[in-house]
């Protein structure tokens, strides 16, 4: 999850990054100095998170908006009145003053409304439709005889098996076959 | 050459591969090199880049003439097949031996192994009977500047691009092997045989993988340089 500091001043934006590092050394920081790139950089990087200065977070950008507030959370880099904002679609703001523990406390606030990181996500476990191209796999079967069993396409097929490998680890179909075995998804006959 | 031991003692098999035995006494490295017959500049090359894994100096190698390279990658061959394969064979039957309820698991481990094992059999004997004796022939006639009638024939059909497309691609089992010991075996109370076994596949994978990148990056290119020059040049053919 990316977080996205735009802001034209190169000691600010270092600044708030370091602070952040120091709460979360692994946390991604992305940083914008040119506010002509920045609706293009929110696409790209999608952040959950984006600290700006009002050269950024301004009527005119959040006007033009297509993705919605909610996704992102914006919060202002203030060095005087909150008004200079799109005031109305930030999520909360700092102070060109504010402490290290008012960052933290922001961070807090937002990261636990969406986890900061994937590796909750059982990203490596096979689908059940993945377990049953493993099986067919191990029984010695070609792609596209798969592909016919499961009326499946045989592109489909070999779009499994990329992730089957990814996932694994295992390149090779006597690879497969072991797992398969040692996990009992197949009996040795 | 002693220091170079006590600097760095996983070099060992790779220099008793050049055929030099331990009981080195005062000697240099280039008296040793000597006493071996051994050229001792290619064999500060590759101890240096097997030292040093980000160190490949592929300019210096190619300066070498084939056999040097032939002959080592002969040698590692022989190491391979006559030392570390039966090394790990032993280290899964003692595994297979001690486990009670996991046998099954390891007996299928084995057999993958004894895949891999066959694969890579076959890839040496093809390299050993086709591939280096061609190189060495190619050698021979871009030296002498001579060209036998056979050669000449054999050329227009072969070339080694084709041995490099269908080489590689036998490590797949290597990998797929370390990673169902490393994520999938049930857990047991042979970790510190698995854990040999283990370390084993990793040394064998990173010395093949230095093995293939001399044949990858040394060997072919001054090959296929030869091919080129053999092909197009006007060397003398010789009516054998």
């Amino acid at each position: 999850m990316v977080i996205l500091i735009a802001e034209k001043s190169d000691i600010i934006r270092t600044g708030i990054r370091y602070i952040l590092h120091e709460q979360d050394k692994n946390q991604i920081v992305k940083e914008i100095e040119n506010p002509d790139k920045f609706k293009r950089t929110i696409e790209k990087e999608k952040p959950f998170l984006v600290f700006g200065s009002s050269d950024f977070l301004n009527d005119s950008y959040f006007l033009g908006l297509k993705i919605s507030k909610d996704k992102i959370k914006y919060i202002g880099i203030c060095m005087g009145a909150v008004s200079q904002f799109g005031a109305n679609f930030l999520s909360d703001s700092i102070q060109i003053h504010s402490t290290k523990a008012d960052i933290f406390r922001i961070l807090q606030k937002f990261s636990t409304a969406q986890p900061r990181h994937d590796f909750g996500k059982k990203d490596h476990e096979l689908t059940t439709r993945e377990i049953e191209v493993v099986c067919e796999i191990a029984k010695g079967l070609t792609n596209k005889e798969i592909a016919d069993k499961l009326f499946l396409s045989t592109h489909t097929i070999v779009t499994h098996r990329k992730n089957i490998t990814r996932k694994l680890g295992i390149k090779t179909a006597s690879g497969l076959t072991v797992y398969a075995i040692i996990n009992n998804l197949i009996e040795i006959n | 050459m002693a220091d170079v031991i006590h600097m760095d003692f996983t070099l060992l098999p790779t220099i008793s591969r050049f055929g030099i035995s331990l009981g080195y006494g005062e000697k240099t490295v280039e008296e040793i090199c000597q006493k071996y017959s051994v050229n001792v500049d290619f064999f500060l090359e590759v101890i240096n880049s097997f030292h040093d894994k980000n160190y490949f100096p592929e300019k210096k190698f190619r300066a070498f003439s084939l056999k040097y390279i032939i002959d080592y990658l002969k040698s590692a061959h022989k190491f391979y097949l006559e030392y570390k394969v039966p090394k790990i064979e032993r280290l899964i039957e003692k595994l297979i031996e001690v486990s009670d309820l996991e046998k099954q698991t390891f007996l299928l481990l084995k057999n993958f192994f004894q895949e891999y094992v066959n694969e890579l059999k076959l890839h040496v004997k093809r390299e050993e009977e086709e591939v280096y004796p061609y190189i060495i022939n190619l050698e021979k006639s871009f030296l002498e500047k001579k060209i036998t009638k056979k050669l000449q024939e054999k050329l227009q059909v072969y070339t080694i691009g084709q041995y490099q497309k269908e080489h590689g691609n036998i490590e797949e089992k290597l990998f797929d092997l370390k990673n169902i010991l490393i994520k999938y075996v049930p857990m047991q109370k042979n970790n510190n045989l698995c854990n040999n076994i283990l370390s084993e596949l990793f040394k064998l994978e990173e010395d093949i993988k230095e093995h293939s990148e001399m044949e990858e990056r040394v060997m072919i290119p001054q090959v296929k340089a030869m091919e080129k020059a053999l092909k197009n040049g006007k060397f003398e053919v010789e009516e054998i």
